[in-house]
């Protein structure tokens, strides 16, 4: 059995949104002097019956038909056989230590800083911690969890009569995205 | 070669009940679409379409004329726009249909299926700024000798609503080069004045790239959505070119 990493980046020269945003955010926190942010995707997986060069075909030819798109997307394999690195070792505990670290640490700065309100991403992340959050925050939090019986409501202006918004998860999920976002844009 | 002579033709012919034939459309229910009802409901206004809807786990289109890829979430995008809905068993009968030359019309996220499919040329990125983006959007049309814009005249403006996350089309360099070298780009979002610049584009789009065709014309993939206005209560009927222009074409084989 072999353990796969995959790492896919936005292909160089290729406008990376979140990058920007994130790379925008982080003076804000006080990290100074920051970069060529860019926000990929991090896949693992495991595969049995090949080994050797079939194997690295075959990891390769995923990741150029479904896990990344070649057009837009670099990708970086790395893999890892699991007679030579037993399961414990995988995935190195030094990032289970980085996620320690930055869960408390979040939850106090994330509170006065002054991006949190206009970041799409970082009222997704709130949703986890929302009942700890200020009470501009917490109403964030509550709207991730509303019932899609209380979207058409609130969309009156652009979504009216939509018979979908009520039905499809999926859309929940990007409206409330959009909400925000116009919320934070327009209002 | 206009509309009104097409149709005329076909309302003109003797015989048969009402139109000539009815244009048989084939709409690709995938899990998560959400825009099929909207374009049934837009076809019905066809007295000359007759909408139904594919199931994307069949293996059979139907008889379609012309098959649509409606908008919505499929698969709720997971992995990316339209990446797993590509793999769907009904989307190797629909790449046959389409490199045997039959027409298909990709609306948003079927846009960003025939893209992930290579139906047509580009990807489609994150929106430039991370906003979702709806509101009626003004088009220019570049051209109108494919089945999908031959009600439309060139350079004429014409607005359609956009409605995703996900329209930042965008392709490498020398696709790009490529591309405007054969004149794939049919529709560029453009001010009200047709002025195609930075500040009407709504996503970020390479070239204020709104919907492109492939090499042979008969695969179009547009962000906009033309069933949203295809009726005057529901705010504009430009969207009508789309449809009419596929039922002229059909009619006309």
């Amino acid at each position: 059995m072999a353990r796969v990493a995959v790492y896919i980046t936005p292909k160089a020269g290729i406008l990376d949104p979140q990058g920007v945003t994130i790379e925008r955010a982080l003076p804000a926190l006080g990290f100074q002097g920051v970069s060529e942010v860019r926000v990929g995707r991090y896949i693992t997986l495991e595969i049995d019956g090949v080994e050797g060069d079939e194997l690295n075909a075959q990891v390769e030819s995923m990741c150029r038909r479904l896990l990344a798109n070649p057009i837009i997307e670099d990708f970086f394999v790395e893999i890892v056989d699991d007679r030579e690195y037993p399961h414990e070792s995988c995935g190195g505990s030094e990032e289970v230590i980085v996620g320690e670290e930055t869960t408390p640490r979040e939850a106090g700065e994330h509170a006065g800083s002054p991006w949190t309100a206009a970041d799409p991403y970082a009222s997704g992340q709130e949703q986890s911690g929302s009942e700890a959050e200020g009470n501009e925050d917490f109403e964030k939090g509550k709207e991730g969890v509303i019932t899609p019986e209380d979207k058409p409501p609130r969309k009156a202006g652009e979504h009216a009569g939509s018979p979908w918004t009520a039905t499809d998860p999926f859309a929940a999920g990007k409206e409330e995205v959009d909400k925000e976002n116009r919320e934070a844009g327009k209002e | 070669m206009t509309a009104g002579t097409v149709s005329g033709t076909a309302a003109a012919e003797p015989g048969a009940q009402a139109p000539r034939r009815s244009v048989n459309f084939g709409i690709v229910v995938f899990p998560g679409s959400n825009c099929e009802y909207d374009a049934h409901h837009a076809l019905s206004t066809f007295p000359e379409a007759a909408p139904h809807y594919l199931w994307h786990k069949d293996h059979d289109l139907e008889g379609a004329d012309v098959v649509v890829l409606p908008g919505g979430f499929s698969y709720g995008d997971y992995l990316r726009t339209g990446a797993i809905a590509r793999f769907s068993p009904i989307m190797q009968e629909v790449a046959a249909f389409a490199r045997a030359g039959g027409p298909v019309l990709g609306i948003c996220n079927g846009f960003q299926i025939l893209a992930e499919a290579h139906l047509v040329h580009g990807a489609l990125l994150q929106n430039r700024g991370l906003k979702f983006v709806c509101h009626p959007q003004y088009l220019k049309v570049e051209r109108n000798d494919t089945p999908f814009t031959r009600r439309f005249e060139v350079g004429q403006v014409i607005q359609i609503p956009v409605n995703h996350n996900e329209g930042n089309w965008t392709a490498g360099s020398e696709s790009l080069r490529k591309i405007e070298e054969q004149g794939l780009v049919v529709f560029r979002y453009c001010d009200e004045h047709g002025n195609v610049t930075d500040g009407a584009n709504p996503n970020g789009a390479v070239d204020n790239v709104a919907g492109i065709v492939n090499e042979t014309g008969n695969v179009m993939g547009m962000m906009p959505h033309p069933e949203r206005v295809c009726e005057d209560q529901l705010g504009g009927t430009d969207g009508r070119g789309v449809f009419g222009s596929l039922i002229d074409h059909t009619l006309e084989q």
